[in-house]
Parts: C-alpha cells; sequence; structure tokens
C-alpha cells in the first residue's frame, strides 16, 4: 500500500502543477484569471485592448458623478434604466479608434440567445468582455460595479441581460466601437 | 488504483481502523504532501475560490495576477502545515498532561497529515484528472459539448468532497481520543479554541475588513 500511496503522491504533485500551469495558461494576466470563472464554464472570453487615446475614468468619484449612483463599491443602477443607455455610458469613454474584430465579436453573441455581457475595465488600458450564460451572475440587470477602488481605479463592470433576443442594439454595437479585439 | 479507492472508502467508512492499520507505518512526508495536495488541489481546482482568492489578495495588498495568486495559495499552505506541525504539538502534549520523554509528537504529526487522506485520494484519482481534462478541452471551442460533460462530471464529484473534508476533522478527533486519550472537551481545546485564541490579533486586525470583503463578494 505504501508503494501505491507513493505513485499517487507523485502523480498528485504533477497534476496540481499540470492544473497550475493550466489555469495560468487559461488566466496569463490579472484580467483573465478574474475572469476565470466564465472560462471555467466553458464560455469564451475575449480580452479587449483600448486604444492608447481613449479617455479612462481615473477616480471613483468621478464614476460616481457621471452615473449618479451612490455607496462606495457596488451599486445597481435604476433597475427602469435601459440598457443601452448604460452601454453608451460606457462607450462614451471607449468609442474612439477603429474596431477590427467587432463583428466577429457580435455574430459571436448573437449565436449565443443566451449570452450577456460582462465587460470589466480592470486596469489603464485593458478591458475584458467576458460572455456569461444566464445564472452565471446572479442579477440579469444592468450593474455597475465599482469595486476595490483604491486597487483599481480603473474598474468598471458592466453586465446587460439580453435574455430572449438575438437583436443586439445598434447602440450598443456604437458603444463597442473602438476596442481593439485581443485574443 | 482500485486499492487507493478503498483505502478512500475505509478511511470514510471506518477511520479507527484506517487510523490503526495505516497512520503508524506510513512516512510522515507522506502525510505532509498528501497535505499540501489535498488543501492546494482543492483551491486550484475550483475556478470560483481561484476568483475569490484573486479578489482577495487585490482587495487586501493590491497584488494582481495568477502569480501573486499561487503565491497565496503556498504561503497559506506553508504557514498552516508549519502552525500545525509545530505548534500543534505543544498544545496537545499539554492538554493531554504527558511528559516530553513519552509524548510521541511525530505520530500526533502523522494523525494531523494524514487526516485529508480520504479527500487526497479523491481529488487526485478522480476530481483533478477530469479537471484538467475539461481544461484542455476548454481551449477547443468545437469540443463545448465534451467539456460541457467533464464539468458536469467534475461537478458530481465534488460533493463527495464534502464527505472526505467532513471526514478529515472525523480522522483528526478519533487520532487525538484513540492515541492521546483526550476528551470531548480537550479535543475541542487543542482543535478549535486554541488555534482561535492564537489567531485573535490577526481577527481582530482583518476581522472586520473581510467582513466587508465577504459581504461585497456575496453581494
Amino acid at each position: 500500500m505504501q508503494n501505491k500511496l507513493k505513485v499517487m503522491l507523485i502523480a498528485g504533485v504533477v497534476e496540481v502543477i499540470a492544473l497550475a500551469i493550466l489555469s495560468g495558461a487559461n488566466s496569463n494576466s490579472t484580467i483573465k484569471i478574474l475572469g476565470y470563472e466564465a472560462v471555467q464554464l466553458g464560455n469564451r472570453k475575449i480580452i479587449l485592448k483600448a486604444p492608447a487615446q481613449m479617455h479612462l475614468i481615473t477616480n471613483a468619484e468621478e464614476i460616481r458623478h457621471e452615473l449618479h449612483v451612490g455607496g462606495d463599491h457596488a451599486f445597481a443602477i435604476a433597475p427602469d434604466k435601459p440598457g443601452p443607455q448604460m452601454a453608451l455610458l460606457v462607450g462614451d469613454y471607449l468609442s474612439v479608434g477603429e474596431l477590427d474584430d467587432l463583428s466577429k465579436l457580435l455574430v459571436s453573441i448573437q449565436n449565443d440567445t443566451s449570452a450577456r455581457i460582462v465587460t470589466e475595465l480592470m486596469t489603464e488600458d485593458e478591458l475584458t468582455l467576458v460572455l456569461s450564460p444566464q445564472g452565471a451572475e446572479k442579477d440579469s440587470s444592468f450593474y455597475l460595479f465599482h469595486r476595490y477602488t483604491r486597487c483599481y481605479p480603473y474598474y468598471l463592470r458592466v453586465m446587460s441581460g439580453w435574455e430572449g433576443t438575438k437583436d443586439i442594439p445598434p447602440s450598443v454595437v456604437h458603444a463597442l466601437q473602438g476596442i481593439e479585439v485581443r485574443k | 488504483m482500485i486499492d487507493l479507492l478503498k483505502l478512500h472508502w475505509q478511511f470514510i467508512r471506518r477511520p479507527s481502523e484506517a487510523l490503526d492499520e495505516h497512520i503508524p507505518v506510513w512516512p510522515l512526508e507522506y502525510g505532509i504532501v498528501l497535505y499540501l495536495i489535498s488543501y492546494g488541489g482543492a483551491m486550484i481546482q475550483s475556478g470560483k475560490s481561484l476568483t475569490v482568492i484573486s479578489d482577495f489578495v487585490s482587495d487586501f495588498w493590491g497584488l494582481s495576477g495568477p502569480l501573486f495568486v499561487y503565491l497565496f495559495i503556498l504561503a497559506n499552505l506553508s504557514i498552516g502545515a508549519a502552525v500545525q506541525y509545530y505548534l500543534q504539538p505543544q498544545f496537545v502534549r499539554r492538554i493531554a498532561g504527558m511528559a516530553k520523554e513519552t509524548f510521541d509528537a511525530n505520530l500526533l504529526r502523522k494523525i494531523i497529515f494524514f487526516s485529508p487522506t480520504a479527500n487526497a485520494i479523491i481529488l487526485v484519482i478522480l476530481i483533478l484528472p477530469l479537471q484538467i481534462i475539461s481544461s484542455v478541452l476548454r481551449q477547443f471551442p468545437s469540443m463545448s459539448m465534451l467539456t460541457l460533460v467533464f464539468i458536469v462530471l467534475v461537478g458530481v464529484v465534488s460533493i463527495w468532497l464534502v464527505v472526505s473534508s467532513v471526514n478529515t476533522f472525523v480522522v483528526q478527533w478519533k487520532g487525538l481520543a484513540k492515541f492521546f486519550k483526550l476528551n470531548a472537551g480537550q479535543i475541542i481545546l487543542a482543535e478549535f479554541v486554541i488555534p482561535l485564541v492564537l489567531a485573535l490579533p490577526l481577527i481582530l486586525l482583518y476581522g472586520s475588513r473581510y467582513l466587508t470583503f465577504m459581504q461585497k463578494y456575496l453581494r
């Protein structure tokens, strides 16, 4: 039994290392590892890199002012706030430059009726867009999470629920313009 | 593999016999590796826990990136192992009222480190390989159905991990009672009360911040 246990231990060490490498491969940046849950669920994830000239929110106060929300970390936007408006609001910060793979991205969204967009603006110049299925996040309404402002002054996370429709509002398409898609 | 699964079953069904039969003869080093695989593997295999750890590391220390996540896991495991290796025998010896000469510290260490054996066996034989396969399959979008099958399998098998984890406490409890003649009150003192008292400064220092973090996370 000791020998079998020894084999199991060696196998275990190898497995743990392999899994760490594989999860590292899925998450070779901070942003990716935070989106790991969605990857775990077998979803697609695309990392978007914003062009250098795009305008970024630089502090929590500015976001609060712009969005007219209160609190200090997570806020639900007024439930009756229509999604595209929210997306446009984000788009205002991002809408510069050309978008190479937007059409590809939107096709992939449209082919998955259960998908919702989760965007995470985590660092100064990077944005993660994660497609997650219904139920992966606990609320399908539009949300703005502005959390961990101390660590990530640029953290902006928007979730939109387009359940039941294949149509992506044109305003969202517009809002996403200017983002370079990087896989 | 069948033998190891039988061993797993023995640890779950008859922990006292498993203790008697295996723990005194297995080398302590095996126990330490089992401990690391069991807790480290459990942390790594769940994407949810990686996300929580990642958020925790960035929220508390402002550090971001997978490297810091893995360093944090490693530091946690090492500190946990060191505390259990060096300090736990001290508490238990004093609680049991045994002399240094008659107290078998290594036997206690074996009980501590071999207690997650059932947990580690189920992880190594079933969960981690399935998780690795699904991780590889996720790289190929065309294999999404197969990926889903493996994800479901991991989920189903992980339920058994809960049973194995509870068994960790059962094995430690039975081991302390059997080999060191501790009663229920003394075991609770050694296993829960003293560690809690030792952790008190940390709890006072970070407790409220931790609660805020969890509220924020659970919201």
